[in-house]
């Protein structure tokens, strides 16, 4: 198992080479560059080319393609992880600022789906066929298929227009003083990432209990004399767990990236919102960080679903 | 974009400039609208709408706001930075920082057209409009509570002359000062055209340009301190930006990059300490994707937009006021109008 | 009701319906059978006739759209009879039976054990809920068990999950796992249809040593009538729901009576008697559960069908324990006979 682990740590590092440059490319291949975003198209023709190359190259933009990819990866070889062009800023900074935001977010998110995803996707599979499960099923199904920028929306309108109970959004207010003094601001839009985390937790709890439910060896366990809740939890539960964990796990680059989505409609100063505004600024340095990260975090959550797996699955081995 | 075909851009623009300016009185002046919204909480206390755009005479010192339940006044609206502030000499009258955060050695009126000193305590223009003098006010002060000097002045107009992301107006006038293309090019150490006397600077110009008091109503002087051997194309680098500090009637208390930022009245002010406690602003651009939103929820309490749908939205929203302000403007479209060669 | 000292366990005019999309099939159609202390008793036909819904009827582990139309099972414990058709389906009273009175064993080994538990594991939880053994004692009783089901180094293999143990050792742990308690009764639902010819016999002969020595009453089912032959003190023909013919093994087998056990001895092939053995297959096929003949069900594919068979044949006891449900059993005896 430690060998195993151990060549899956150090098969991530051509996957972030490869994946790294890819991104790079997939920038490069976009038009335009950080200073054609700095400088309006009306003053871009009033401006000499001189003068435009010189911002070029006090930026580092001047050096071909390859040359400019050398350098960055250089510099995150050494733990440099750079300067935002746009602004200056250093990259770790930024997202020393902006992780724990979208950590916030996702942790509560993701806890609360966990937890209520897996409790109601077996009451449902339990209680199958009866209308708990059909309510259950359905709300599922909304919860899945509603885009979240739309549920978001329709949050703000009922709990931040119409009530008045929750801000429409942002993270802190000037004057805050405690973690506690946002709570406020966090409610709306870790439930309505919760719920929608939840939906897709749900289903799959559902159907993944449903399964193993269906499985001969829960006849043994009855036959055994058990009491139902070790028969459904024990036997049952345990086994549908497993795939269950492999969609959670999936879903932890979720803490580093953030989502996208509700960022943007709350406000809220994650690491997603900041991605967007990298990439439309064209903001090399950032974008790729951001980028590397979220690779790397996907691929860290591959490995731990596949280690958690042989945790939880004697039958799955880690160490051929 | 190629070089040989940005060349021909610009020659192509610089014709058209020229034309456009010899057929001024033939050319069509068009009018876009920008609307200005504000609370009904808000009060400009007899001070008028401009072209929002820019730096006008708003009076902001002279604006109240309804109190919150503590007592505090508290003007929210949008334009906060998302990750630094943008150095004011770009978009000129955009951000809320470039508003309330910087002044200006002149101050325009709603429409530009005329102006009068801010900064400066008076000016003079030659005869001939080739020789300009701004004497500052004494005893003016950075929100730091350094003073604010005629080299800050001479330091940022410099500075300028060696970036491009400087507004072309602006751009235009400083490049029209005499020695500036010596300076930028870096074949002289200083600009001839600027000399410094006391508290008087002035500007003597190479070619004459209309637009001089346009720009010093709209261009901000930097306190040079904080650049110390700076590479002028890494301004915007500069840790400055983060929270800048600059001479205006408000400054910089708290910055949550994409989240808040909030200013409060400077208390050195020359022209009276602001009666608003503080204004909170929310990050968005010069379209603000959240300004429905947030107007609903009493967060934004003044603002501008140029999106007509926005507009109609707010003005169903009975505790907004919306007033639309016209920007003089000219936009045309050429066909053939220069040598294709 | 005169009841046999050493009956444990008898079932009467048993009837286990099972609803699905509205329609009824009337899988278990009354059927009556006692299991004896001590001996085996082998239920045999046709996949689809009910042995596995009437075992599945004794433990009360039917699914929810099943249920007991009509019948009584009674189990004859050691503090007097229990009406199991009364009890509730997971109750407590059920709980207590099963595993400790009543053990089941299934045909296929390989899903029967949970995949994430240790073989020790899934022991000790029956030895957990009907022993006062401790907790350290259950790996002691485990190993033990695994030991005299004859599965070697127990020692490490207590600790194995399921996976590592072979087909044969599996069924031999599902077996420890149903004797570890020390069941009045073991049902065995064709435990050996998913082995190989040399582990079946190993586990035949093990549940023959079980029976021997703690007189377990023993319900096997299976399709296999060598099996019977060997294994078998009473046998039951079940067809379609129905027991068609019942008796002990040599009134069974060597004077069936009724044309279905007839066909059925046919169409296996007889240990020592040669290649070339008249094997016939029986003709047709089963009809369809939702939509039985309303007569003798096997009347489709029966080669002494007459106009009376369209109105079902009641059962006839033609000996002290041998009884039939057919018209024309005796003609169809006498046929035997020849
Ligand atoms: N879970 C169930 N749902 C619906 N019908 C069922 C279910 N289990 C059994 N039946 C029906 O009950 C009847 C008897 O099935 P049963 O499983 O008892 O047959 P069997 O004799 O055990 O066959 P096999 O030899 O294949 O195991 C069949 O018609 C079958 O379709
Ligand atoms: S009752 Fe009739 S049809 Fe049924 S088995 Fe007997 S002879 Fe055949
Ligand atoms: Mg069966």
């Amino acid at each position: 198992m430690l060998t195993y682990v151990i060549r899956r740590i150090l098969i991530l590092i051509p996957m972030a080479l490869i994946i790294s440059f890819l991104v790079y490319l997939g920038l490069e291949l976009t038009p335009g560059d950080a200073v054609s975003h700095m400088i309006s198209p009306e003053m871009m023709a009033s401006i000499s080319a001189e003068r435009l190359d010189a911002l070029r190259v006090s930026l580092g933009l001047e050096q071909p393609f390859i040359v400019r990819y050398w350098i960055w990866l250089q510099g995150m070889l050494q733990g440099n992880f750079g300067y935002s062009t746009a602004g200056g800023v250093a990259i770790h900074a930024i997202l020393a600022d902006r992780l724990p935001a979208t950590l916030e977010l996702s942790a509560v998110a993701l806890v609360f789906s966990t937890i209520f995803g897996c409790v109601l996707g077996v009451i449902s599979a339990l209680k199958r066929g009866s209308t708990t499960d059909n309510v259950l099923t359905v709300t599922g199904m909304l919860g899945v298929s509603i885009p979240e920028f739309f549920f978001g929306l329709v949050a703000i309108l009922i709990f931040a227009l119409k009530l008045q109970w929750l801000p429409v959004g942002g993270r802190l207010l000037p004057g805050y003083d405690s973690y506690w003094d946002h709570l406020p601001h966090v409610i709306m839009p870790a439930l309505v990432l919760s719920i929608m985390m939840t939906a897709g937790v749900m289903r799959y709890a559902r159907s993944s209990m449903l399964d193993a439910l269906s499985k001969e060896y829960i006849k043994t366990a009855r036959s055994k004399g058990l009491p139902e809740w070790r028969v459904n939890l024990l036997h049952g539960f345990r086994v549908a767990l497993t795939p269950v964990i492999v969609l959670i796990g999936f879903r932890l680059p979720v803490l580093i990236g953030g989502s996208v989505i509700i960022e943007q409609v709350f406000q809220w100063p994650g690491v997603g919102s900041e991605f967007i505004s990298a990439v439309r600024s064209q903001d090399y340095p950032l974008v790729m960080m951001i980028a590397l990260l979220s690779v790397m975090a996907v691929l860290t959550a591959s490995l731990l679903v596949d280690i958690l797996t042989a945790l939880i699955d004697p039958r799955v081995r880690l160490d051929k | 974009m190629p070089r040989p075909i940005r060349q021909r851009l610009k020659t192509a623009y610089a014709d058209i400039q020229k034309y456009e300016n010899e057929e001024l009185d033939t050319i069509p002046l068009y009018y876009q609208q920008l609307f200005i919204y504000e609370s009904n909480r808000v009060n400009r206390n007899g001070h008028g709408y401009g072209n929002e755009q820019y730096n006008y005479d708003w009076g902001i010192v002279d604006w109240t706001v309804e109190p919150d339940a503590d007592g505090k006044k508290v003007l929210y609206t949008n334009t906060a930075p998302a990750q630094f502030f943008e150095q004011p000499w770009l978009n000129l009258g955009i951000w809320i920082h470039n508003k309330v955060v910087f002044d200006h050695l002149l101050v325009a009126d709603g429409s530009l057209t005329s102006f009068s000193p801010q900064l400066a305590e008076s000016y003079n223009v030659s005869e001939d409009g080739m020789t300009v003098s701004f004497t500052l006010r004494d005893g003016l002060t950075w929100h730091d509570g350094s003073p604010l000097t005629v080299e800050d002045v001479a330091w940022s107009i410099k500075t300028a002359m060696m970036i491009p992301t400087v507004n072309p107006v602006v751009s235009n006038t400083i490049h029209s000062i005499e020695g500036a293309d010596a300076y930028s090019d870096g074949s002289a150490d200083d600009v001839s055209g600027i000399a410094l006397d006391g508290n008087t600077i002035t500007l003597t110009f190479a070619k004459l340009d209309p637009n001089v008091l346009l720009t010093f109503s709209q261009f901000a002087p930097l306190p040079a301190k904080y650049f110390p051997d700076i590479d002028p194309l890494q301004i915007q680098q500069s840790s400055f930006w983060q929270k800048p500090i600059g001479s205006g009637p408000f400054m910089v208390k708290e910055v949550k990059m994409n989240d808040f930022t909030t200013m409060v009245p400077f208390p050195d002010y020359f022209g009276g300490v602001a009666k608003i406690d503080e204004i909170v602003a929310f990050p968005s651009g010069d379209g603000d994707g959240n300004l429905l939103k947030n107007a609903g929820a009493h967060k934004a309490d003044y603002g501008f937009t140029k999106n007509t749908a926005d507009v109609s939205a707010l003005e169903d929203m009975d505790f907004m006021k919306v007033t639309p302000a016209d920007i003089p403007y000219t936009r045309m479209m050429w066909i053939n109008h220069y040598p294709m060669k | 009701m005169t009841q046999d000292q050493d009956v444990a366990l008898s079932v009467k005019n048993l009837k286990t319906f099972f609803y699905t999309n509205k329609r009824c099939n009337k899988a278990v159609n009354g059927v009556s059978f006692d299991i004896k202390k001590g001996k085996t008793l082998c239920i045999v036909g046709e996949s689809g006739c009910g042995k596995s819904v009437t075992a599945s009827t004794i433990m009360q582990l039917l699914p929810t759209l099943s249920r007991i139309e009509e019948g009584e099972i009674t189990y004859h414990s050691e503090n007097g009879d229990i009406r199991i058709d009364q009890l509730e389906r997971n109750g407590e009273k059920m709980r207590s039976i099963r595993g400790s009175e009543i053990a089941m064993i299934f045909q296929d080994p390989m899903t029967a054990l949970n995949p994430v538990y240790t073989i020790g594991f899934q022991i000790s939880e029956s030895l957990k809920y009907h022993t006062d053994l401790t907790r350290t004692q259950y790996k002691t009783r485990a190993i033990e068990l695994l030991r005299d089901m004859g599965i070697s180094l127990p020692e490490s293999r207590v600790d194995d999950y399921p996976h590592s143990y072979s087909g044969g050792m599996r069924q031999r742990a599902m077996i420890a796992m149903a004797m570890s308690c020390s069941p009045k009764i073991l049902i065995a639902d064709e435990p050996t249809t998913a082995l190989d010819v040399t582990i079946q016999a190993q586990i035949f002969e093990l549940m023959d040593t079980l029976k021997k020595e703690h007189g377990t009453a023993i319900m096997l089912i299976t399709h296999d009538m060598g099996v019977v032959a060997e294994l078998a003190d009473e046998v039951a023909v079940m067809y379609m729901g129905n027991i068609v013919e019942a008796g002990t093994v040599d009134e069974v087998l060597r004077n069936p009576t009724h044309p279905y056990t007839r066909a059925l001895l046919a169409s296996i092939p007889v240990l020592g008697k040669g290649k070339h053995q008249d094997i016939t297959a029986i003709p047709g096929s089963t009809p369809d559960p939702y939509d039985r003949p309303n007569g003798c069900q096997f009347a489709d594919r029966c080669a002494y069908r007459i106009d009376a068979c369209d109105v079902m044949p009641e059962e006839t006891q033609i000996g002290r324990t041998h009884r039939v449900m057919c018209w024309r059993h005796e003609e169809v005896g006498a046929n035997a006979a020849e």
